[in-house]
């Protein structure tokens, strides 16, 4: 399969004041054209980063990409202008917010802020742009009639449907959606899930999912990268990787999981917290939370071995 | 829409009762005689006694306030015991001067603080936010008569280039609309700087430009809307204060307006002048309140009258 999107050693520092926090340190991460990737981590991992680092988009003045490379399309991110990166923005890579309860502006109408996408990359005229809105919304279930209403008029779930519409409107090469059903309740989520799968086949679009649901990466892409402190630990295909996890942390999170099957016992749960990127671990990043740690996590940063075909994992002392 | 927009007026008609009663009041509380003012010292008590009764300030207060409000629903403000003259035609004589002067005023420091606000709020922490928080600080803690005073000192006792005093040309709108919007420049610079960099943190911003818009139209239109909401109120309260004249304003240049005409009538102990004033004051700052309230609404779609 053809790469689309290559990021490459890529490392993100926050600075904010006198203190750095190191988001990103030394993420590898591959995604085909067509192909669609799951990037799973608790809250603090560097999801988002990776994702905005992709649309160099970065908060100015605090975020800053350190090192690294990102390829889309044969072309280098980084090294691009201004001009030629709004030309990619919304048009060949899109994204799908988080939270569509602050991801729409709320004094602009949700027809004009997906219109506002087709002026811009389709250079349609408002009349046109209109016309083409109707449809895309008529693909996400909003009827014609609620295109003058404003955002606080719509639910959540009908305001992530928005952003999907607004995402979608130039058959983006690239989707990246950043936990787009993390806000919404579980039945809307379903709902939302199932339009972006469909749409994702019927666009052929590659899809960068975001999130700390492992349900929704199986029901929805082929390959899973695992994230820790800025870095993936382990990643392979969706099968390959829940079946034989092989990294701590992977494990851990998989039996985290609620199981319909078998006697019910408590739910087993990762002890300590989440790594403070302002202060991270020596060696591997998840040692202090590991059962399994041994002298050398603690003072070397595990390298990325393939275990099986296609199946990588940074861990000194894997599963096996 | 219309009928909350109807509400709104009644509510808006009940402030202004309000007023009336008030403004009343207080031109009967402050010490002095408008009868005896009238006439010469040498007045018999017989003549100032005529004279009351010829005023209506002999009735209870309130009889006169029913007598003045009855008067006043008629259109009849009553007459300047000074002029001579009826208080309205004093008064709408006044009040083109000073609108002109407000809106001129209003329109210089919008077209100067809006700006500067942005850049400030775009550019925070650079030497251009540094320096329109340094101007903010002296605008809003500067006095006007000084102000005001240093103006004539620089620009027309000095460089001879604007004239000191009165009305007539542009030339002599310079001064006094700037310094009537100096204030107001700094609090606006202000707000739409803390506006645009609260605005410029929002998930919308970010997502707007994810789709592909420009730094340059993001700012300038899906950032600035949001930034100017809070602008507006300011706006809306202080058109009403500057549209009802500012007495040392108008003092200090001899601008023939509501504020100089106010200052007169306080001097002369013009009773009926000086409440006729401040309830057209009142209605004048009451209504543009109101406008502003309708024209927020279409701002901000999610406020509603309620």
């Amino acid at each position: 399969m053809e790469d689309l999107l290559k990021i490459e050693d890529l490392y993100v520092e926050y600075r904010v004041g006198g203190t750095v926090a190191k988001a990103i340190n030394g993420v590898d991460l591959t995604i085909g054209k067509g192909e669609a990737l799951g990037l799973v981590g608790e809250s603090g991992a560097g999801k988002t980063t990776t994702a905005l680092s992709v649309l160099n988009l970065l908060p100015e003045k605090i975020g800053f990409i350190t090192k690294g490379k990102i390829t889309f399309d044969g072309r280098s991110v980084l090294d691009m202008s201004d001009k030629e990166m709004s030309g990619i923005r919304g048009s060949k890579i899109s994204m799908v917010f988080q939270n569509p309860l602050t991801s729409l502006n709320p004094v602009f109408t949700v027809g004009h802020q997906v219109e506002m996408v087709l002026e811009h990359h389709k250079h349609l005229n408002k009349k046109e742009a209109r016309a083409e809105a109707v449809k895309l919304f008529a693909m996400v279930g909003i009827p014609e009639y609620r295109l003058n209403d404003y955002p606080h008029q719509f639910s959540g779930g009908m305001r992530q449907r928005v952003g999907i519409a607004a995402a979608l409107a130039c058959s983006p090469e690239l989707l990246i959606a950043d936990e787009p059903t993390t806000a919404l309740d579980v039945t809307i989520q379903a709902q939302i899930l199932e339009m972006m799968k469909d749409l994702q086949k019927q666009y052929s679009t590659s899809l960068l999912m975001i999130t700390h649901n492992l349900g929704i990466i199986a029901e929805l892409c082929q390959k899973v990268a695992i994230m820790y402190g800025g870095k993936i630990v382990e990643y392979g295909t969706v099968e390959e990787v829940f079946n034989h996890p092989k990294h701590w942390y992977t494990i851990g999170l998989i039996n985290a999981i609620p199981k319909l099957k078998g006697e019910r016992e408590r739910l087993e749960s990762i002890p300590g917290l989440v790594a403070n990127s302002q202060d991270l671990p020596g060696g591997c990043s998840f040692h202090p939370r590991c059962r399994y740690c041994t002298e050398q996590c603690m003072n070397e940063i595990p390298a990325t071995e393939e275990v099986a075909e296609g199946h990588y994992v940074a861990c000194w002392n894997r599963r096996t | 829409m219309l009928q909350k927009i109807i509400r709104r007026a009644l509510a808006t008609v009940v402030v202004l009762i309000g007023v009336s009663i008030i403004a009343f009041l207080l031109v009967r509380l402050a010490p002095g005689d408008p009868a005896k003012l009238m006439l010469p010292d040498t007045a018999t008590e017989e003549t100032i006694q005529a004279m009351r009764e010829k005023m209506g300030t002999d009735k209870p207060l309130f009889i006169q306030y029913l007598t003045y409000m009855k008067n006043v629903l008629k259109g009849d403000l009553g007459t300047s015991y000074h002029y001579n003259r009826s208080c309205s035609q004093l008064i709408f004589s006044r009040l083109p001067s000073t609108a002109k002067l407000a809106g001129f005023g209003m329109l210089l420091s919008l077209c100067f603080s809006i700006p500067l606000g942005m850049i400030a709020g775009i550019k925070k922490g650079s030497f251009i936010d540094t320096l329109s928080m340094f101007f903010a600080m002296i605008g809003q803690s500067m006095s006007h008569v000084w102000l005001g005073l240093m103006l004539i000192l620089i620009f027309a006792v000095n460089l001879k280039w604007l004239p000191s005093m009165g009305t007539g040309t542009f030339k002599h709108m310079i001064m006094p609309a700037i310094v009537i919007g100096f204030q107001f420049s700094a609090l606006a610079t202000r707000m739409v700087r803390s506006g645009m960099i609260d605005v410029l943190q929002e998930d919308y911003i970010t997502a707007t430009r994810a789709k592909g818009i420009s730094k340059f139209k993001v700012y300038t239109k899906y950032a600035f809307k949001n930034a100017l909401l809070p602008v507006v109120t300011v706006v809306g309260s202080q058109v009403g204060a500057m549209m009802s004249g500012s007495m040392v304003i108008e003092t200090v240049f001899s601008w023939p307006g509501i504020g100089s005409l106010t200052t007169q009538a306080i001097y002369n102990r013009d009773y009926q002048l000086i409440q006729s004033i401040l309830l057209i004051s009142a209605t004048i700052f009451v209504v543009c309140n109101l406008l502003v309230d309708i024209l927020y609404t279409f701002i901000d779609p999610r406020i509603s009258f309620n």
